[in-house]
C-alpha cells in the first residue's frame, strides 16, 4: 500500500527534517508512528498526501508515485486526521463537514446522504449530526474530525496525535474506535500507551531517521532505545 | 474583559434562541429577511413630523415577540449600540426647529422635538426588526436566502466560515488579553509598546489556522465551490405568513389607524 | 461610525445598496480572476480575526481613554483590496446581524464608509504606489497613518452627506462636518497607529503576507527612516492646517449656533446642560475651542491645528522609536 524507499526531505534553510526514510506498510495494517517532538513525524505523514513536497527519494502510494500529477487520486483514497480539529472542521455543522468530501468528489445525494449516516454510525455519534461544530466539545470534534474521513470511505487513514487533549473516557473511545476501523492506519503520536493498544507496529523516529521498526511490545519496552529517542517507557510498563 | 465574555454569550444565546423549534423559527428564512427589510423599509419612510403614524408600527415587533415568545429585555441591551448616534444627530432637531405646535401646561412642544422623537422611535424599531430577525432565523439559514437571492457565493462562503470561527477567535483574544492583564495590572487596555506584537501575533497565528483549514480542505477534495444541507421549500403557511404581514404593514402606513382610533376613543 | 437604520431615507440607503453592490461585483470578478482558492478560508478567518481585534482596547498613550481597530486598511493590507473588501462586507453583514451594529438598511451606506474607502482608496491609491518600489518599516507607518486617516476623513464626510441627504437631521451641513470630520482625525490617527504596529510586526515576521511584497524589490534602496518622518510631518501640517482653517471658515459653526440658543429664554435648562458639556471639555481638551481664546482670526485657528499635528507628529515619532526600541529588545533576547 505505502512504499516509501530513501525519503530526504529538507526545509529551505537546509534543515534535514527526515533522513533516508525507507517504510513500507501492508493493507490493513495499523502503524504506530512515534518519536520526540521534532522527529518528523507530523512531515512523514504530511508527505504522503503531498501537502509537503520537493522531497528526494521515492514515496508511493497504492503503486501511485506521490507527485501532483496524482495527487488527487492519492488524496481520495486517503483520510488525513489533523491533530487541531478545528483546523480540520470548518463548516458550520456536523453533517455539512462529514458530507464535505464526498460532496466534493461529486456523489449523488443518496450516496453522500448514506456515506454520512455510515460514518455517523460507525463512531456513534449519529445524535451529533445536526449540531454546530463550535458548540461541541473537545472529544466530540475529535469523533466528529475522523467521521469527516471515513465518509470518504478511505483505504488509508493518517492521524496525527489523536489522543491529544482528550480525557480518559474520550481516549478509551477513541481506542475503540481505531481498532474497528479495517484500514490501513499509521497513527503519530508520542501517546506510547495509545499505540500499545491500537498498533501490532510501530515505527520510532529520531532525528529524522528510523529508529526501530518492529513489534510494538518489543519496540516500545526497549528502555534504552526509547530513551535515546527522547521518550520514556509507556507508563504501563514503568514501575 | 468582559465585552469579550459578552460578545461570547450573546453569540450563544442568539444561536440558541434562533434554533428553537417553534413555527415562526420554522417558516422560510428568505420570507422573514424580506419582511424585515420591507419593514424597516416602511419604517424610515414615514415623515419626520408622522409620529402617530410611526407608532403604529410598533404592530410587528409587538406580535413577533409575542409569536415567538421572546423576551424583550434581551433585545434591550442591543439598542444601546446604535442609539447614542441617533440621539446625538437628533439631538439638535429642537434647538434648530422650533416651530411651537402646542402647550402642555407651560411647556411647549415644537416641531423639532415631534422630529427627534420620530428618529429615535425609527432608531428602537429598525433595531427590533433585525434582533427579531436574528432571534427567529440562523445565521445559515439568512445565508441560505441571500444564496436565494444570487448574493454571490464567494461572499456567503465567507460569512459562514466567519461565523464558524468568530467565538474561537473572541476566546483565543480573551486569553492573550487575559494573560496580558494578569501579567499588566492596573492596566485599563493593552500599552501601546505590545500594539504591534499583540495583535501581529494573533494575525500570524489565524493565517497558520487559514491555511491549515486550507490544507483539510483540499485533502478532502476542495475545488473552490461549497455545499451546505441547508434546505427549504416555500410552502403555503409561508406565502400567507408573508401576504398576511405585507398587507398590514402597508395598511399601517397608508391609512392613519392610530388616528383614526384617537377619533374613536377621543 | 456605524450608520444606523434610523439616520436614511429609503431613496438614500437605495442608491448606496447600488453603489457598494458595483463594488462588490467588481471585486467579485476579480478575486475569481486570480483564482485562489486558498484566499477563501484566508478571508473567512481574517474577517473572523478583525471581528476579534475590535474588541480589543488598545490604551492611546498619554490619555486615560482607548483606541478601536476597524479593519479596513488591515485587511486590505494583507488580502488585497477586492478580497479586503469582501471580507468587510462579511464583517459588516454579521456586525449588524448579530451585534447590532448598523443596519440592514445602512448596510449599503455602512459598506460604502467604511469598506469602499477602507480597501480601495485605502489600497489602491494609498498603499500601493507608496510600496511600489518596495516596502520598508517607515513606508508602512506612512502608509497606515495616511491610509486610516484619509479613508476616515472620507467616511465621516460621507456619514454626513447621507444623514442630510435624508433630510434625518436639522443641522446645517457646516456644521454637521465640522464636528464630525475632527472627531475622525482623531480616531483615523489612533487606528492608522494600531494598524502600522501591527503591519509592522507582519513585516518583521512574515513579510510575503503582506499585499503586493515582492522580494526582489527590496534590494532596491527605500526611503530612509529620516526622510519618511520628514514627509509625514509635513503632510500631517498641511492636512491639519487646512482642516483647522476650514473648520473655521463658516459663521455658523457649532458654537455659535449654540451660543445663540443658549441666549434664549426658553430652552434654558438644556442650554446649561450644554454649557456644563462645554466646560468638561475646555477642561480636557489639549487646545480648547480650537483656537486661542478671543481671537476669531483664521491664523489663530491655523496655529492651533499647527501645533495639534505637531503633537501628532510627536506621538508618532514617540511611538516609532518605541518600535524600535521594542524590536531592539527582542533582538537582544532572542
Amino acid at each position: 500500500m505505502i512504499d516509501i524507499k530513501n525519503l530526504i526531505f529538507e526545509y529551505d534553510r537546509g534543515i534535514r527534517v527526515l533522513d533516508n526514510i525507507s517504510l513500507s506498510c501492508k493493507n490493513g495494517e495499523s502503524v504506530g508512528l512515534v518519536g520526540a517532538n521534532g522527529a518528523g513525524k507530523s512531515t512523514l505523514l504530511k508527505l504522503l498526501v503531498g501537502i509537503a513536497d520537493k522531497y528526494e527519494g521515492e514515496i508511493k502510494v497504492d503503486g501511485l508515485d506521490v507527485n501532483k500529477k496524482n495527487i488527487s487520486k492519492i488524496r481520495e483514497k486517503t483520510g488525513y486526521v489533523f491533530q487541531d480539529y478545528d483546523s480540520q472542521l470548518f463548516m458550520p455543522k456536523v453533517v455539512d463537514d462529514v458530507a464535505f468530501a464526498p460532496v466534493n468528489y461529486g456523489f449523488a445525494k443518496e450516496e453522500v446522504d448514506r456515506r454520512v449516516d455510515k460514518a455517523l454510525t460507525q463512531i456513534n455519534i449519529e445524535h451529533l449530526r445536526d449540531r454546530h461544530i463550535y458548540k461541541l466539545s473537545g472529544g466530540e470534534k475529535k469523533l466528529v474530525s475522523i467521521a469527516t474521513i471515513l465518509s470518504m470511505e478511505p483505504e488509508i487513514i493518517l492521524m496525527d496525535e489523536p489522543s491529544i487533549a482528550l480525557d480518559p473516557k474520550n481516549r478509551r473511545n477513541l481506542i475503540n474506535i481505531l481498532n474497528n476501523l479495517g484500514q490501513l492506519k499509521i497513527i503519530a503520536s508520542h501517546d506510547l500507551d495509545m499505540i500499545m493498544d491500537t498498533c501490532k507496529r510501530t515505527v520510532l523516529l529520531s532525528g529524522g531517521r528510523i529508529a526501530a521498526d518492529g513489534d510494538t511490545r518489543e519496540v516500545l519496552s526497549d528502555k534504552e532505545l526509547l530513551e535515546s529517542a527522547g521518550l520514556e517507557l509507556p507508563l504501563r510498563l514503568q514501575k | 474583559m468582559s465585552r469579550l465574555d459578552n460578545a461570547i454569550h450573546e453569540l450563544n444565546h442568539i444561536e440558541d434562541v434562533a434554533g428553537r423549534d417553534q413555527w415562526v423559527n420554522n417558516i422560510h428564512p428568505l420570507v422573514k429577511l424580506a419582511l424585515t427589510i420591507i419593514y424597516i423599509i416602511i419604517v424610515v419612510s414615514f415623515g419626520k413630523y408622522n409620529l402617530s403614524g410611526l407608532i403604529g408600527m410598533a404592530v410587528y415587533p409587538a406580535a413577533v415577540f409575542i409569536l415567538a415568545e421572546l423576551s424583550f429585555k434581551d433585545s434591550l441591551k442591543r439598542l444601546k449600540v446604535v442609539l447614542p448616534f441617533v440621539c446625538i444627530v437628533g439631538i439638535f432637531n429642537p434647538f434648530f426647529d422650533r416651530i411651537p405646535i402646542y402647550n402642555i401646561g407651560s411647556f411647549t412642544v415644537t416641531t423639532g422635538m415631534i422630529s427627534m422623537l420620530t428618529l429615535v422611535i425609527k432608531g428602537v424599531f429598525s433595531v427590533l426588526a433585525s434582533y427579531l430577525l436574528i432571534a427567529i432565523t440562523t445565521i445559515e439559514e439568512i445565508c441560505f436566502a441571500l444564496r436565494l437571492i444570487h448574493v454571490p457565493s464567494i461572499i456567503v462562503t465567507q460569512v459562514m466560515l466567519m461565523y464558524r470561527y468568530i467565538s474561537m477567535l473572541i476566546g483565543e483574544v480573551e486569553r492573550i488579553t487575559k494573560a496580558y492583564s494578569l501579567r499588566a495590572p492596573g492596566q485599563k487596555g493593552i500599552h501601546f509598546k505590545v500594539w504591534g506584537s499583540l495583535v501581529g501575533q494573533l494575525l500570524l497565528r489565524s493565517m497558520d489556522k487559514a491555511e491549515a483549514v486550507y490544507e483539510s480542505m483540499c485533502l478532502r477534495g476542495f475545488n473552490g465551490n461549497f455545499y451546505y444541507s441547508e434546505k427549504h421549500k416555500f410552502v403555503m403557511s409561508d406565502i400567507i405568513y408573508f401576504a398576511v404581514w405585507l398587507i398590514i404593514l402597508l395598511v399601517f402606513r397608508f391609512v392613519p389607524i392610530v388616528r383614526a382610533f384617537g377619533y374613536i376613543f377621543g | 461610525m456605524h450608520m444606523a437604520d434610523a439616520l436614511i431615507v429609503p431613496a438614500v440607503a437605495a442608491t448606496m445598496y447600488v453603489c457598494s453592490s458595483a463594488a462588490a461585483a467588481y471585486s467579485v470578478k476579480k478575486v475569481r480572476l486570480e483564482y485562489e482558492p486558498k484566499k477563501i478560508p484566508v478571508m473567512g478567518i481574517m474577517g473572523a480575526f478583525v471581528f476579534a481585534t475590535q474588541m480589543i482596547n488598545f490604551t492611546i498613550p498619554g490619555t486615560g481613554s482607548s483606541g478601536h481597530l476597524c479593519g479596513g486598511m488591515l485587511l486590505s493590507a494583507i488580502l488585497g483590496p477586492f478580497a479586503g473588501f469582501l471580507t468587510m462586507i462579511g464583517v459588516l453583514l454579521i456586525q449588524c446581524l448579530l451585534f447590532a451594529d448598523g443596519g440592514l438598511l445602512a448596510l449599503g451606506c455602512n459598506v460604502w464608509n467604511m469598506a469602499f474607502y477602507g480597501c480601495f482608496i485605502g489600497a489602491l491609491l494609498i498603499w500601493r504606489p507608496i510600496m511600489k518600489s518596495g516596502m520598508s518599516r517607515a513606508k508602512i507607518i506612512v502608509a497606515s497613518v495616511l491610509g486610516c486617516v484619509i479613508t476616515l476623513q472620507l467616511g465621516a464626510f460621507s456619514v454626513t452627506l447621507e444623514t442630510l441627504a435624508s433630510g434625518i437631521t436639522e443641522l446645517p451641513f457646516k456644521t454637521f462636518l465640522t464636528a464630525m470630520q475632527p472627531i475622525h482625525l482623531a480616531i483615523g490617527l489612533v487606528e492608522g497607529l494600531i494598524t502600522a504596529a501591527v503591519l509592522v510586526f507582519i513585516y518583521e515576521a512574515r513579510p510575503e503576507l503582506l499585499w503586493g511584497y515582492k522580494e526582489e524589490m527590496q534590494k532596491k534602496p527605500a526611503l530612509s527612516f529620516k526622510t519618511t518622518l520628514v514627509i509625514l510631518s509635513v503632510v500631517a501640517l498641511l492636512i491639519a492646517g487646512g482642516l483647522s482653517l476650514f473648520a473655521s471658515s463658516y459663521p455658523d459653526g457649532l458654537e455659535w449656533s449654540i451660543e445663540k440658543l443658549t441666549g434664549s429664554t426658553e430652552l434654558e435648562a438644556v442650554g446649561n446642560v450644554y454649557e456644563r458639556a462645554a466646560d468638561i471639555q475646555d477642561a480636557t481638551a489639549l487646545l480648547p475651542d480650537y483656537a486661542f481664546k478671543d481671537s476669531e482670526s483664521a491664523l489663530g485657528t491655523s496655529f492651533s491645528g499647527i501645533v495639534g499635528s505637531l503633537v501628532v507628529v510627536a506621538v508618532c515619532v514617540a511611538a516609532c522609536y518605541a518600535f524600535r526600541f521594542f524590536r531592539r529588545k527582542r533582538s537582544v533576547a532572542s
